[in-house]
């Protein structure tokens, strides 16, 4: 045990006397592995805000299917709707886009849409809430008026804003009442989907009646019908691993860094032979010099997984990932305006430490035992 | 043992600590307030916004799937050609390939 603790102490030491070698091996894990986990944290909040936004949402999403797509729903379907047992409310959501300005918007309509943004009332038909980077990109404060490209004649009064903590897909956002929707949008009588609330546990049986609602002759287009436990498949494959544009081309970035990394592994290669051959000549074993270079490489892998984890928190949580953000949520400014999801999780971090081991490893342990064997004489020369 | 090299290893150590209280401390999410408020816009909302981006701009698929399962750039300019869409090139979120 002795002996190990001693090849320990040793590792530490060859990695102090030879910072140069240890601080460039350190800063490309670092380039390498910063990115890596900071992209899966940003991954892991967004998803668990995505989460907040299917739990908290409706039990069905019912829309028109309109060649595969979806379609609007008539509002005279509602009544029909409410008769299905199990079905406790329907409500009908108008969620549409429109320049503001040079500004694209996500115009959301629905009923009663006061209290959000600190207002304590039912907003009126010409009142509206909006996203605070919406609102301070035009210049707007409460109680100033606006009106949408789409429909100029319609006028809407800033009631309020919509605190961007709450999600990051408000910060672009524009509440208005569902019938002020159905006016701008030009399509009154519909919905672009109706929200159906069923008791708990019958979220199946009513999507199952809803699929047979109507005659098979009838010319009306099917209904669409998306049931929380398909909406929860969605977040599943949508943050998977392997799913995202990043992943892919990351996959790329850590390809290309395993033989930089190896090109580097050998910079002050001559120093170290040097040391090995003293080693060798003062009696040391090659099991010892390997079993030290293991060491040596053990402390680099874990100083670089846990320095990435520290910076990665100081850079997300501290700087709210100013200069990453656009990277990883598109169109978030430079200096996100919201606070940018993030949550950690250890299995990155795991799998930095892991990727740093095999990647000194690969990059020492060959030379070092290949000059352990050599002659002392010679790698001393 | 010399100084820095117990300077060296008491800093890991205390990095290592930090990292484990980080992740296994279990009074660790102080956002508690923001998730409940978070909770209650959602419910307002009706359930809006699922993918990384904040705003669409060439397709609803990207914000919420449930909104459009069918991306229309993927079927111009050119059909089953690359992702066009700009939103597609800075996610960590991907929702293609979901049976409509």
């Amino acid at each position: 045990m002795g002996k190990h603790v001693n090849l320990f102490l040793a590792a530490t030491e060859a990695i102090l006397r030879t910072p140069a070698r240890s601080g460039v091996v350190l800063f490309c894990l670092l380039a390498v592995l910063l990115p890596f986990v900071t992209a899966m944290a940003v991954a892991e909040g967004v998803r668990q805000e995505s989460l907040v936004s299917v739990q908290a949402g409706a039990d069905l999403y019912v829309a028109r299917d309109q060649y595969g797509r979806n379609g609007p729903v008539s509002l005279d379907r509602i009544p029909e709707l409410e008769k299905i047992p199990g079905v406790v409310r329907v409500v009908p959501r108008i969620v549409g886009r429109a320049y503001l300005g040079e500004d694209l918007a996500v115009i959301v309509g629905i009923d009663e849409p006061g209290l959000l943004g600190g207002v304590q009332e039912p907003l009126g038909f010409g009142q509206a809430l909006m996203g605070e980077e919406l609102a301070r990109r035009l210049d707007l404060r409460v109680g100033s008026e606006f009106r949408f490209f789409l429909f100029p004649a319609l006028p809407f009064t800033l009631a309020g804003l919509i605190d961007p903590a709450l999600s990051i897909w408000s910060s672009r956002m524009v509440v208005i009442p569902f019938q002020a929707a159905e006016q701008l949008f030009k399509l009154p009588g519909k919905a672009s989907e109706l929200l159906v609330y069923c008791r708990p546990g019958t979220a199946d049986q009513v999507a199952e009646q809803l699929g047979s609602l109507g005659k098979p002759w009838e010319m009306t287009p099917p209904l669409r019908i998306q049931t929380k436990a398909i909406v929860h498949r969605y977040i599943k494959r949508g943050f998977d691993i392997q799913a995202g544009t990043f992943t892919m081309f990351y996959a790329t970035a850590f390809a290309l860094a395993i033989p930089a990394l190896l090109i580097l592994s050998g910079f002050g290669q001559g120093e170290r032979r040097r040391r090995i051959g003293i080693m060798k000549a003062t009696g040391w074993q090659t099991l010892d010099i390997l079993e030290m270079t293991v060491y040596e490489n053990l402390l680099l892998a874990l100083t670089g997984s846990t320095l990435t984890l520290a910076l990665a928190v100081c850079w997300l949580r501290v700087g709210n990932g100013i200069g990453i953000a656009p990277l990883f949520i598109s169109q978030a400014g430079w200096v996100p305006s919201f606070a940018v999801p993030v949550s950690f999780t250890p299995l990155p971090v795991v799998f930095s430490f892991l990727f740093g081991l095999v990647l000194t490893m690969l990059g020492t342990i060959v030379p070092t035992w290949k000059t352990a064997v050599t002659p002392p004489l010679t790698t001393m020369g | 043992m010399d100084r820095r090299s117990s300077l060296f290893l008491g800093c890991l150590v205390g990095l290592l600590l930090a990292m484990t209280w980080f992740f296994f401390w279990p009074d660790r999410t102080p956002h508690h307030g923001r998730l409940k408020a978070q909770y209650g816009f959602q419910h307002k909302v009706g359930g809006l916004g699922m993918g990384s981006v904040i705003v669409p701009r060439w397709n609803f698929r990207d914000y919420d799937p449930r909104l459009q399962p069918v991306a229309n750039d993927e079927l111009y300019p050119l059909p089953g050609g690359y992702a066009y869409s700009p939103d597609r090139l800075s996610m960590v979120s991907s929702f293609a390939g979901l049976a409509p």
